[in-house]
Formats: C-alpha cells, structure tokens, sequence
C-alpha cells in the first residue's frame, strides 16, 4: 500500500470492537486513498474514508467509529503515523456548529447576539409602554384602588382650582388628544403623591398640609402628571408583569392596596424624566420653580428615619438634593412668573380635606 | 461483512475462538481535575455566551470526559450520547409536559377560587398523581437513556420497558410509603431500586437486583429519632449561648441573640444530616450488593461518614468560589461512586453481546425538566 508520499507505509496494529461482542479483535492497518484497510480480523476488508467518524482522543488510542456500523469501534495505539491521522475526520469537541464555527468566534458572536436579547428584553418594557395607546392603560387600571373613591377630597372649589392648574400644566393636550388627567386628594396623613394607571394622580393631604407655596403643589403634580404622560406608569406595570411572570408570583401577597400603590416603582430616569417635564411646564405656564426647590430642600433636612408621613415620599423619590439644585437652575430671572394658584384657590385645596364630610380618612389595608 | 445477526453472535461460531472467563476488576478513573477544569470553564463560558442553551452540549462534554477516563478491564467507557438528543428532549418536556401541567395547574387554581372547591381539589389531587406519575417515568427513561448511551468495548445498555409502569410504581409506592408516618419509606425506596434495576440491562443481560428491607430498619429508626436527638442538641447549645453570657457576652440585639445560637443550628444540621446519610449509607450500600449484571456482582463501601464528606466538601467548595465550584460537583460525584464501586465475578467476552434493546430516541428531557438530572 502506498501513503500519501507515495511511499510505503508499514502496517499499523491495532484493535477492532465488532459491535457484536465485546470481543477484541486485533487487526493491522493500511490505508490509501481509497480507504482504511483492515487484515487479520476474519475476512479483509476496506472502509471508504467517508464511512469513518472519529469518536474521541483518548489519552491512549484514537477511537474511530463506522457510520454505518454502530457498536463498531476501532482504537488505533498512540504511535499511529501523521500522514494516517491527517485522513482521519477532525474530533468532535464543542459540538458540531461551534467545531465548524471555531470556538473563539462562536464565544463573541454568542455572547455578542445574548446581550442584544438581554438589553431588548431589559428595555421591552420603556419601548413597548410609550407605544401602547393611551386606552390600554384606563383598562388596565386596579380593580382595588377603585375603593379609594370614598377617600377622596372634593370641594367644587378645590376641585375647579385642581383642575385649572392641570390643564395649566398639561398644555400639550389642550385640544383634548389624551384622556385629561384627574388629580384627586386622598385624606391621608402622608407626604406623598402617586400616578395611577388610567391617568390618575392622587395627592395625599399630608403632603398639601406640608407645602408652604401653590407653586410647589404645581411642581410635584407637575411630576406625577409628567409620570403620566412620559408612559411611566405603563412602562412599570409591565415590568411589574414581567417580574411575576418570571418569579411565578411571589410577589401575590403583596396584593393589598397599599403594596400595589408602593409596588409601581419608577426607574432613576423616570424620575428624572418626571421632574424634567415638570420644569419645562412650569416654565410655559410661568410657574416659578424655586417653591418647589424649597420644597425639596425641606425634604432633604429630614433624615429618612423621620416618621412614616415624610418618609413615604422620600422612599419612593430619593436624592432630594439634587433634585432641589435642578428646580433652582430653571429660574429664569427675567421670566414674568405668576402664582399657581391665588389664594382663595389654594385655600380651597388645603382645606378640602375638613370641608368634605363625606371623605373617609383612608386607612391602607396594610395598618388594617 | 461480518457475520453473525445481533446479539445473536455468541461462542464458536465464526470461527472466533472461545474467549477463557477474565476474572473483572475494580473500575479505575485515570482522569485529572485539571484536565476536567478545561472543560468545565468553556461549558460554562459557552453556557453563558447562549443564554443556557448550550448546556445540553455542556453536560454532554463533561459525560464524554468522565466516561472516557473510567476504565473497566483496561478499556474504557463511552459516552455516546449527543448533545442534539438533549436539546430537542428538553423542548419536547417543556412543550409537551411542563406547559400543559402548568396550564392544568392554574386552571384548577381557577376553579377552587371560582367556587367549585371539591371539583377543584379533586382535579388538583389528581394533577398531583399526575406528576408524581409523570416524576416517576422521567427517574426511568434517565436511567435507560443513561446506560443506553453507555458503551464499553462497543457494547452499550438499554432496556424494553418505556417507564410508565415505574411511573406508576414510584406515585403508589411512594404514597404508601409516606402514608403511615412514614413508617414504610425504606420499604418503598427499595422496592421501587427492585424495579428500575430489574427492567434495565447492559449487553445480553438484564441486572438482577434482589435488595431487601432487612437491615435498614435499624438506620431509619435512628432517621426517626434524629430530630428529637437535634432537639436535645439545640437545647444543650442554646444552654451554651447562656454559657457565652455568663463569660459576659450578653447579646443585645436580635441579630447578635441569633448569632451566639447559629453553633447550635449549624450542630442540629449536621448530626441530622449524619444520621439521614446512616440511613442512606446502608440503603445505598445494601442495594448495590444485592444488584448484579450477569456473573458480576458489586459492592459499594462507602459510609455515612464518606457521604457526608462528599456532601459537606461540596457545599464549602461552593460557598467558597461563589458558586463557581458547582462546576466540579459532576466530576467530584462521578469518582466518589467510582471510587467505592468495587466489581467481582468472571466475564467472557465472546458472551458479552450487543444489547438488542431498541435504543431509546429520546433523551432524559423529562428528567431535565423536573430538574432531577444528578450527573
Ligand atoms: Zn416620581
């Protein structure tokens, strides 16, 4: 038999594994281009090269196999000649689309595809809330907030002044585009305001009671409106959706009111988003900043282990600071600002909460 | 060709001289840990890289090496298993069993809260059965999956049966054996070894396992009175945090009241967990004994004290890579139980023929699934 050189290559002995019994059956071998030939074991025989897989490199033998034959093993001994292993098919080693991709590519191209799934999926919930229709959202509004309707504040005055400062604030829908949003005032003794899917902000009394200055009640509605209309709401009611969906509902003993008003959290960059629209408002409406830079500034001087009234809105809106600094850089010296609200409206918010008899002081089934 | 029809080719015929009986030997590992970190470290980037999907090719590597350095009479094992096969049965488990469970799960949910309670639980007991059933044939087609994937010298394992008469078993077997306090849980898990074993083979013969409950009563008694003995440990280490006041410590925070206690936890653990692995020492070592494969017959000779050293080494090698040494649990099982399985008897090899089992299509997805798979 002759080698790839040409040359005459010595036969080389090795083992053969019928598949049929776990009989060893010594054989020795000469290829060519034809095939792998086989002598010794019962008759001779050829075995084209495309027939022949290579199963694994042992520390000892390589071990061939048959596609044809399964159980079939040959284990050719350490010293078998380059020009033989050159023929032999590569080893199988990662598996078959990494073997023929290689493996430092497969690594990059896969980490590479991973991180663009993991960012989509990461960010499906911002992309997807600013797309769905405003709609959605009042469908999908909780069923048991609904129940707070007995706890909110109305006064014809406090609501006719509430309502002058949204669409104030709101101008973009002032042709009515979007549904207008409802801010409402909850008797509660928190400083705290929240938005609610549906376009629904509710302010807390305590948080009324708290600020000194119309303007920095239009600053922090200003924000929850921004929560609003930014698609803040939605964005985090998926991923609230995505978490349970991921963490099988562990979160389901948090379905009380009071967990799901704390449990819609927005990012970082929603907040700042949220203040960003805000001071772009109250700049078209010629709302000063600066009460509502105090008003955070207020806020900042209380440590979070202050009572829970105060503490609620430190929780749910950190970095008091740099949120003041931000409202105090919108101040326009030259910009001719007028009060949010006169004073016979802002009385009227403040007190709207003592006038309305038929409000029930809510009390968060979490205290219950 | 070669002659001779399969598993059909034994003695003479052919003209292959009639092998002499080889007295067997002990299996042997010849691989490294470093050898095995190689491997390893890619799965894990590789897994990583493909959000998990490589695992399935990730578990077939590792298998392809622990086989391929354990050696049985000087040749070694096989693992010829792909990691394709895993894939797609892991899919086929997810879509076929877990989905519809899942579904069948909420929808009975629905139900009980809907106000059809008894209808509901009835429903739920029987998708409990289910799945206790469904558990049981995924433990089955592991095995048989396993050993039809293991080859040595060409020859690989398999079995008849599809599994779901295990499965059956292993949901009343286990039932009975918890219903009573327990009382006949040692009968259950040795009877249900009986009959894995007994429906799977290697080669030409099936095992033969004849375990028995004797001699496990008096392991599982202890496994009985374990708790109680942790008790008794508890009360005498929280006398010991009275100890650690009386040198002055006295604990003034909860956390430092539940710290001066965690000895007494840690105690409770580890001697519960010594004598749980009494029991299953002698259940695991009775069990191997009297399981045998043609003229072999194993022993294994491991103790509670070499199981709880496997155990134990395992969580800190975890605990201390954060995680990563969950890698090298596979390889540090695999050599355990290669280490203290010892073979004795006399094979020929002319009659070790090939297994004429219909090789198993699907891989151990269900087993997957459940989240069961050991190696
Ligand atoms: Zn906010």
């Amino acid at each position: 038999m002759t080698g790839r050189s040409g040359a005459i290559t010595d036969p080389v002995a090795a083992d053969v594994f019928d598949g049929l019994t776990a009989r060893r059956h010594p054989v020795s071998l000469t290829w060519d281009t034809a095939g792998l030939a086989l002598a010794g074991h019962e008759r001779g025989e050829t075995i084209g090269w495309d027939h022949l897989t290579t199963i694994d490199w042992l520390p000892d033998a390589i071990l061939l196999g048959r596609s044809d034959q399964p159980g079939w093993r040959l284990k050719l001994p350490p010293e078998t000649p380059a020009d033989l292993i050159a023929r032999l098919p590569p080893r199988p080693r990662f598996g078959r689309w990494i073997d023929r991709f290689g493996f430092a590519k497969s690594l990059i191209c896969g980490a590479a595809i991973s991180a663009a799934v993991f960012y989509a999926v990461i960010n499906s919930p911002n992309w997807l809330g600013r797309r769905l229709p405003v709609a959605w959202e009042t469908g999908m509004s909780d069923d048991s907030i609904a129940d707070i309707a007995a706890n909110t504040c109305h006064t014809p005055a406090s609501d006719a002044a509430l309502a002058g400062l949204v669409a104030r604030l709101d101008r973009d829908n002032a042709d009515g585009h979007l549904p207008t949003v409802r801010v409402e005032l909850v008797k509660l003794d928190l400083v705290n305001a929240v938005a609610l899917p549906g376009g629904r902000v509710l302010v807390f009394d305590g948080l009324v009671k708290q600020i000194a200055s119309p303007d920095a009640l239009a600053g922090v509605i200003g924000h929850e409106i921004g929560h609003v209309r930014e698609r803040h709401v939605m964005q985090a009611m998926l991923r609230e959706f995505g978490l349970t969906m991921v963490l099988g509902g562990l979160k389901s003993g948090m379905s009380n009111t009071f967990g799901r008003l704390t449990a819609l959290r927005f990012s970082r960059e929603a907040e700042t988003e949220a203040d960003t629209w805000s001071r772009t408002q109250l700049a078209q409406a010629n709302i000063s900043p600066i009460p509502t830079a105090n008003f955070f500034t207020s806020l900042e001087e209380q440590s979070p282990d202050s009572p829970l009234p105060i503490s609620a809105y430190l929780n749910s809106h950190p970095d008091s600071a740099s949120r003041a600094i931000g409202f105090q850089t919108a101040y326009r010296r030259d910009q001719p600002y007028r009060p949010a609200l006169d004073e016979a409206q802002f009385r009227a918010v403040r007190q709207a909460c003592e006038l309305d008899t038929k409000a029930k002081p809510w009390v968060p089934k979490l205290f219950r | 060709m070669l002659s001779g029809g399969t598993g059909e080719c034994r003695g003479k015929q052919g003209g292959v001289p009639v092998s002499e009986d080889e007295y067997v030997s002990d299996f042997e590992f010849d691989g490294n840990w470093r050898e095995f970190a190689a491997i390893a470290f890619t799965n894990l980037l590789l897994t990583v890289a493909t959000l998990g999907i490589y695992r399935f090719w990730a578990t077939t590597r590792t298998r392809r090496y622990l086989w391929s350095r354990t050696l049985f009479m000087g040749d070694r094992l096989e693992w010829t298993g792909t990691g394709q096969e895993l894939f797609r049965s892991g899919l086929m488990a997810l879509v076929v069993v877990l989905l519809p469970l899942s579904v069948a799960n909420w929808a009975v949910r629905l139900m009980i809260a809907h106000g059809y309670p008894i209808v509901g639980q009835i429903l739920s007991l029987a998708l409990l059965i289910m799945f206790y059933i469904l558990v049981g044939t995924a433990i089955f087609r592991g095995l048989r999956y396993r050993l039809s994937r293991t080859c040595w010298r060409g020859i690989r394992g398999g079995s008849y049966h599809q599994g779901l008469a295990y499965g059956f078993g292993y949901a009343w077997k286990n039932a009975a054996g918890l219903l009573p306090l327990g009382v006949m849980f040692p009968w259950a898990m040795v009877s249900l070894w009986n009959q894995r074993w007994n429906a799977v083979s290697f080669g030409p013969w099936s095992f033969v396992a004849r375990g028995r409950v004797r001699g496990l009563k008096l392991p599982y008694v202890w496994c009985y009175v374990a708790p109680l003995v942790g008790i008794a440990v508890v009360v005498l280490m929280v006398r010991s945090g009275t100890i650690l006041t009386l040198f002055g410590f006295e604990p003034k925070t909860p956390l430092q009241w539940v710290l001066i206690r965690l000895p007494a936890l840690f105690a409770f653990i580890f001697v519960f967990a010594l004598i749980t692995l009494g029991y299953y020492a002698s259940f695991f070592r009775q069990m191997v004994r009297s399981t045998s494969l043609g003229d072999m017959n194993f022993s294994f000779n491991a103790g509670a004290v070499e199981w709880m050293e496997l155990y134990l080494v395992d969580m800190l090698l975890i605990v201390f890579t954060v995680g990563l040494g969950s890698l090298f649990i596979s390889y540090r099982h695999w050599t355990f139980y290669v280490r203290y399985l010892q073979t004795e008897g006399r094979i020929s090899v002319d009659a070790v023929t090939q297994s004429a089992t219909p090789s198993a299509h699907q891989g151990e997805g269900l087993l997957d699934a459940f989240n069961m798979g050991a190696l």
